[in-house]
């Protein structure tokens, strides 16, 4: 294991020569740009391109059923607060990061905490390509029944016998998952490869507006649906005594830190390609609010049509139930067949989902196309490595489901970790001194009160609790197999997985970190040498 | 469907709402970065 991890690293470095030439940068307000580096051509692409990534399938398929199972209106109360503790928050200190050290996550921590702990950003960068792996996947699937709905397979008034069978036909012929893994990697491929401006913003300037027209779109539909009211009773049900429940929170908190897209490296990259004067508090702000109202938006949607056209409270319960896949694939398919339009519906529908994947596999594939840029590969060779490594990582994936719900177990799990040394990193430079100096800068839009800096601190707490009940919650799933790394949703595959990513990380620590030109060393006083 | 969960939706859905369309308004209308 260490001999490869170390064959890799060199293989990772082996152009350092042209990293130290193209390298040039400028210093001011402790900002750093690189010479030529990509930039956002505009506010809105950036923020257009940050909504794309906060918004996924997550918001769609996982928030509506987290939402309702766990009381609804509590539920919706406890996930704001989430928002501005956790969230926003780390938006803001993965924003710092990327905007003071102009680099990517490996070479920002290396240069943010100091060259000991780089493998902290190998971490991250390492569950974001994990997850892409089989992230590709999942919009294969949504890309799939997109073509399907387009082609009129659901018929009108199909049972969920039949698109279970569609399904299950589906996931179970690898040549069609893996097709459609190739596909949805190749778009992303395409969009990478044209770069920040003429790529990533681009399609993100098109996608987004596009993305909340459907969702529009579809709500509209879907509460004007009869009985669809249900559906809102049961989202928005005002019981706040169930806040004392311990469960809505540690729920809440985790659907948050999954989904706004804080601690996944993205935003330490995406704030790599900003303006020196781009403002931190207001677009985090942005982005987390943009997040939480494609949320509400799909949750309506879905809450509203499951009720509405459910033949009974009983069938809505097992539609709630049937987890993120069975959900969207088997029972939304189904419903929609037995409403009027239901193919343009459900065509609007998986289009939707088509999009939500897409923006957000796109930063999945920059956090590493820029790790290695930043180890001197260009543009176009990056893309390759990390496109074409996350086609043949992916196809496990897309031949197994129990793989791929193993892997959305284990990394989902490790983006908490990912969470925590983010706030390390501002506990370590000191995050008051963060928020009255780079994040509250003269330029900034918003000003942030104290409550960021005490989030820094609470955020290694919400660590632990949440660490904490996802593992006990894990071996109360299977008691007896729970410490197995074969279980697929087991405690032992996780630390099995931790040790081996977390073996790469630290053994590659050195090499990542001492043949780069450590050229902000100087500025950052709270970095450890 | 209850008016305490109208009064609810009201409330959830009006501070999102408000809160992005403010947001964005401040970023857009205030000064190009």
């Amino acid at each position: 294991m260490h001999s490869q991890c170390m064959l890799y690293a060199n293989a990772f470095f082996n152009d350092l020569d042209c990293y130290e030439n193209n390298k040039g940068m400028y210093k001011g307000g402790g900002f750093i740009l690189s010479k030529g580096q990509e930039q956002w051509s505009s506010r809105w692409g950036f923020i257009a391109a940050s909504i794309g990534m906060a918004i996924g399938t997550g918001n769609i398929w996982r928030f509506p059923r987290v939402a309702a199972a766990n009381g609804g209106g509590p539920f919706i109360i406890a996930w704001t607060i989430a928002l501005f503790t956790w969230g926003i928050p780390l938006l803001m200190a993965e924003m710092v990061i990327g905007k003071k050290t102009g680099y990517g996550a490996i070479a920002g921590f290396r240069d943010f905490l100091g060259k000991k702990f780089t493998w902290m950003g190998t971490w991250i960068v390492g569950v974001c390509l994990l997850i892409m792996f089989y992230y590709s996947v999942v919009m294969g699937w949504c890309m799939k029944y997109f073509t399907l709905a387009l082609t009129g397979a659901f018929t009108p008034n199909s049972t969920t016998e039949m698109t279970t069978v569609i399904w299950n036909t589906f996931t179970t012929t690898p040549s069609e998952t893996i097709l459609f893994h190739f596909i949805s990697m190749s778009v992303a491929t395409i969009i990478i490869y044209k770069g920040v401006s003429g790529g990533i913003e681009k399609a993100s300037k098109i996608m987004i507006p596009l993305l909340f027209v459907l969702l529009i779109g579809a709500f509209l539909r879907a509460v004007t649906l009869p009985g669809a009211l249900q559906g809102l009773q049961y989202l928005f049900n005002p019981d706040i005594s169930m806040l004392s429940n311990p469960k809505i929170w540690l729920e809440a908190f985790t659907q948050c830190a999954w989904s706004t897209g804080a601690g996944w490296g993205f935003i330490i990259t995406y704030a790599v390609y900003t303006h020196e004067k781009e403002d931190i508090p207001c677009n985090c702000a942005i982005m987390g609010f943009g997040n939480n109202v494609g949320a509400l938006l799909a949750g309506v949607t879905v809450m509203s049509a499951i009720f509405a056209l459910s033949p009974s409270a009983d069938f809505a319960g097992e539609v709630l139930s049937a987890g993120n896949s069975g959900l969207t694939f088997i029972y939304l398919a189904q419903l929609f067949t037995t409403m009027p339009f239901g193919q343009v519906v459900a065509a609007i529908f998986f289009l939707a989902m088509t999009i939500a994947a897409l923006s957000s596999l796109l930063p999945m594939i920059e956090v590493g196309v820029r790790a290695f840029m930043d180890a001197g590969f260009n543009r176009a060779k990056a893309t390759l490595i990390v496109t074409g490594g996350g086609f043949l990582l992916g196809i496990p994936s897309a031949y197994s489901l129990n793989i791929l719900d193993n892997q959305d177990w284990v990394w989902g799990v490790a983006l908490l970790v990912s969470g925590l040394f983010v706030a390390i990193a501002m506990i370590n430079y000191g995050p008051e001194k963060i928020r009255t100096e780079v994040i509250n800068a003269p330029w900034s839009d918003l000003k942030v009160p104290k409550w960021w800096t005490y989030s820094m601190y609470m955020i290694p707490v919400i660590f632990v609790i949440l660490t904490g009940w996802w593992m006990w919650q894990a071996s109360t799933w299977s008691p007896d197999t729970w410490l197995d790394p074969k279980e697929v949703f087991g405690v032992g595959t996780i630390l099995v997985q931790f040790a081996m990513l977390l073996t790469f990380a630290i053994a590659t620590n050195k090499i990542f970190a001492k043949k780069s030109h450590n050229r902000n060393a100087g500025d950052m006083e709270g970095a450890i040498e | 469907m209850s008016g305490q969960s109208i009064a609810m939706m009201a409330l959830v859905i009006g501070f999102y709402l408000s809160g992005f369309v403010y947001l964005i308004n401040l970023a857009f209308n205030k000064k190009e970065a």
